[in-house]
């Protein structure tokens, strides 16, 4: 089984058994999402790259996770810019919306479950 | 329906060629389809129409076969077509027309007619290269074509739509017209550069799936690292400004002048294009024939495989490489004998393969001078193999094959029979790194005494066999962008020139360039120039343009035939040498980001 078909058979579980809500991923399944869709071109956890890492991205909208999950899937999937500056990030057509979800609700959540030292 | 297409057909659907002659009627294959494509406000026949009959998946033979109308409108598909089937659909495609009628096609329907009508706005129907052929010449232009349209048409859909959502950006100045303007210029040079970087990133989309050699393994400084990216910083900067100053900023619209083919249309009602579907997680990027083989036979860069395609069934036969770890099959060429070679860009690897016995042999190439570790200084990216005037493997007179080696810029012998492996540097350009040099295809002459190979960011030269000193080099403009050379019979050698949209033909005994011949489309983007020996012909894939052109050499003149698909990043073309028919695949990087097929053209001359 391929990296990318894995990946998305993964989430077509989780998304099947958590009945309508998002995915949980685990560290090591976001970063193999990263990886595959290739987020990791621009993005990376800590570090500034080419866009902000995603705990700045979890740091700015983290208190109200609820509330910004569906806006960050539906800008994983059509890009835009505004947020972080005025260079647009890409679109990613080939995310599906559960996926975008699964990843949207990581970074989320991420700094809760990995607070800075 | 003669005996042999008979028999094809009867390979097809056995059982059905063996029962109809029992009950009495003719088989249901007979029943042969054509038509007229037709305006649809004045009733004329519209000629140079690509007619596509597309068939549902899964139905033996093609996924679909395209024919072209005649003067007056007229279509035929062959007798070795077969009769559609349900859910086959029929679909027109000629620039600046769109098709008004139903695409649906009922079974065993035989005749029909198609109405179009013509287009106010052709945007929906232009290739790539229409957007960019609009753009001002230039070097910077150069830059852009050789470096941008390297891995995939260019701009594709999605650099379009990133252009559009830079000037979609809100902010700036508010009242002042000028310092908006000063603004936005400011935001366009900026998202261009970091497309640039963005792009640096996404080389490692070379690398096949299961590859070690990833963006989470290396890290970001070695990712930007313009010594191991195929363009530089300062060629980056000049893409960034020249995108930044001229893309357009929408390209919803263009009026029906705006693009033309800019040649006499060579397919003919007797041209029959078969396009065959392959797996959408594949990227076959070079399809070939092979001597005394009936297949076609295809590299998969991205699943570490090569391909066995029969023409007339439609059946696929992967084969992996058996290495352990991946390989990325890239390029792949054929023998006299019958044996088909392959050179792979990850671990290093060159391969033999035989048909018959469908055993391997592999070789590792692996200069001293590459680092451990995963980053693209870690790989040589073992490229192309030296060819003849047929577009075979070629030897020297030692009996040794040459290779280029991208990612080094080096030059590699192989003796197969002793695995004895050399290397050698090609011509170094003050400024660039290996990699920035981009050395892709290398010819032998016929004297097999020259190694020619070509450097898609300098120039070409020969590098002698004996003495594996390079000789005869010749600089080009830059970026004019040398890429996948041929060579004919008579000393000439024909180089596409994959940033200037032309072909050079350099004439190997005087030792210099005899004539420049501009594409018809200036941003077409020449991937490779195969010589036709049977023809006296040159064909000439154009990658960015969704066409392949044909070059007479007596009279300089350019025909073109045009592809029935968007994003058809053609490269290498295969000629038959028994039957003349022509082969390739689309090949856009990275997977899955164009059409997954191979096709087989009959040019119908």
């Amino acid at each position: 089984m391929t990296t990318q078909y894995a990946l998305g058979a993964l989430i077509a579980a989780l998304v099947w058994s958590s009945a309508g809500s998002a995915a949980e991923l685990t560290d090591a399944q976001a970063r193999h999402f990263f990886n595959a869709k290739g987020c990791n071109g621009c993005h990376d956890v800590e570090e500034v790259h080419l866009a902000p890492s995603f705990r700045s991205v979890s740091s700015r909208y983290s208190a109200d996770k609820d509330g910004r999950m569906e806006e960050l899937a539906q800008k994983i999937i059509h890009g835009g810019a505004g947020n972080w500056g005025v260079v647009p990030m890409i679109s990613n057509p080939k995310v599906t919306l559960e996926e975008a979800r699964a990843v949207a609700s990581w970074i989320l959540t991420f700094n809760a479950r990995h607070p800075s030292k | 329906m003669n005996a042999f297409n008979r028999a094809r057909r009867c390979r097809i659907i056995p059982l059905l060629c063996a029962v109809a002659p029992l009950l009495g009627i003719a088989p249901l294959l007979a029943a042969e389809l054509g038509g007229r494509v037709v305006g649809v406000s004045d009733g004329r026949g519209v000629s140079g129409a690509a007619v596509t009959l597309s068939y549902v998946a899964g139905a033996p033979g093609p996924s679909a076969v395209t024919v072209f109308t005649d003067e007056k409108g007229h279509f035929n598909f062959p007798a070795d077509v077969a009769t559609p089937n349900a859910g086959s659909s029929l679909q027109i495609m000629k620039l600046g027309y769109r098709q008004v009628s139903s695409r649906e096609l009922g079974a065993r329907q035989s005749s029909v007619t198609v109405f179009v009508e013509p287009l106010a706005n052709i945007a929906a129907t232009v290739p790539a290269s229409a957007w960019l052929a609009r753009l001002p010449p230039s070097t910077a232009k150069h830059i852009v074509m050789a470096n941008c349209a390297d891995c995939h048409q260019f701009p594709s859909p999605r650099v379009r739509e990133y252009a559009t959502m830079i000037e979609a950006v809100r902010g700036g100045p508010d009242g002042d017209a000028v310092a908006r303007e000063a603004w936005r210029k400011i935001v366009r040079h900026q998202a261009w550069r970091t497309v640039m970087s963005y792009m640096k990133s996404k080389h490692y989309a070379i690398f096949p799936d299961e590859s070690p050699a990833s963006l989470d393994s290396v890290d970001w400084q070695t990712v930007q690292n313009d010594q191991y990216t195929f363009w530089n910083d300062r060629m980056g900067e000049v893409i960034a400004n020249y995108l930044a100053e001229n893309f357009p900023h929408s390209s919803d619209s263009m009026l029906p002048d705006g693009y033309q083919l800019g040649a006499s249309l060579g397919a003919t009602g007797k041209t029959v294009i078969r396009e065959y579907k392959l797996p959408d997680t594949s990227l076959v990027r070079e399809a070939i024939f092979v001597p005394h083989s009936r297949y076609v036979w295809g590299a998969d860069t991205y699943k570490n495989q090569i391909l066995r395609l029969d023409p007339d069934t439609g059946e696929q036969k992967w084969y992996r490489v058996p290495y352990q770890g991946s390989t990325g099959p890239h390029t792949i060429v054929g023998d006299s004998s019958g044996l088909i070679w392959v050179s792979m860009v990850d671990h290093n690897q060159f391969a033999r393969f035989d048909p018959v016995s469908e055993k391997w042999a592999l070789w590792t190439l692996q200069p001293k001078t590459l680092q451990a570790g995963n980053s693209m200084a870690s790989a040589a990216v073992v490229h192309d193999i030296s060819i003849d005037e047929t577009g075979q493997l070629a030897r020297d007179a030692s009996g040794k094959i040459w290779l280029t080696l991208l990612g080094t810029n080096q030059m590699a012998t192989l003796e197969p029979a002793s695995g004895d492996v050399q290397f050698y540097p090609a011509a170094q350009v003050p400024g660039l790194s290996p990699v920035n040099h981009m050395l892709y295809s290398v010819v032998l002459s016929s004297d097999r005494k020259c190694a020619w190979f070509s450097q898609v960011n300098a120039g070409i030269g020969c590098l002698d066999t004996a003495t594996k000193q390079v000789r005869y080099r010749t600089m080009f403009g830059e970026s004019d962008g040398p890429r996948r050379m041929a060579r004919d019979n008579t000393g000439n050698l024909w180089i596409p020139m994959f940033g200037s949209s032309q072909v050079t033909r350099y004439d190997t005994n005087q030792h210099k360039v005899v004539a420049t011949y501009d594409l018809p489309d200036r941003a077409a983007a020449p991937y490779a120039a195969t010589w036709d020996e049977r023809r006296k012909t040159l064909w000439v894939s154009g990658a960015n343009a969704d066409v392949i052109y044909r070059l007479d050499p007596a009279t300089g003149k350019f025909t073109v035939y045009p592809l029935p698909r968007a994003m058809a990043f053609v490269r290498q073309i295969g000629v038959d040498e028994k039957t003349g028919r022509l082969v390739s695949a689309y090949g856009n990087y990275p997977v899955g980001s164009g059409p997954s097929m191979a096709f087989i053209m009959d040019v119908g001359d």
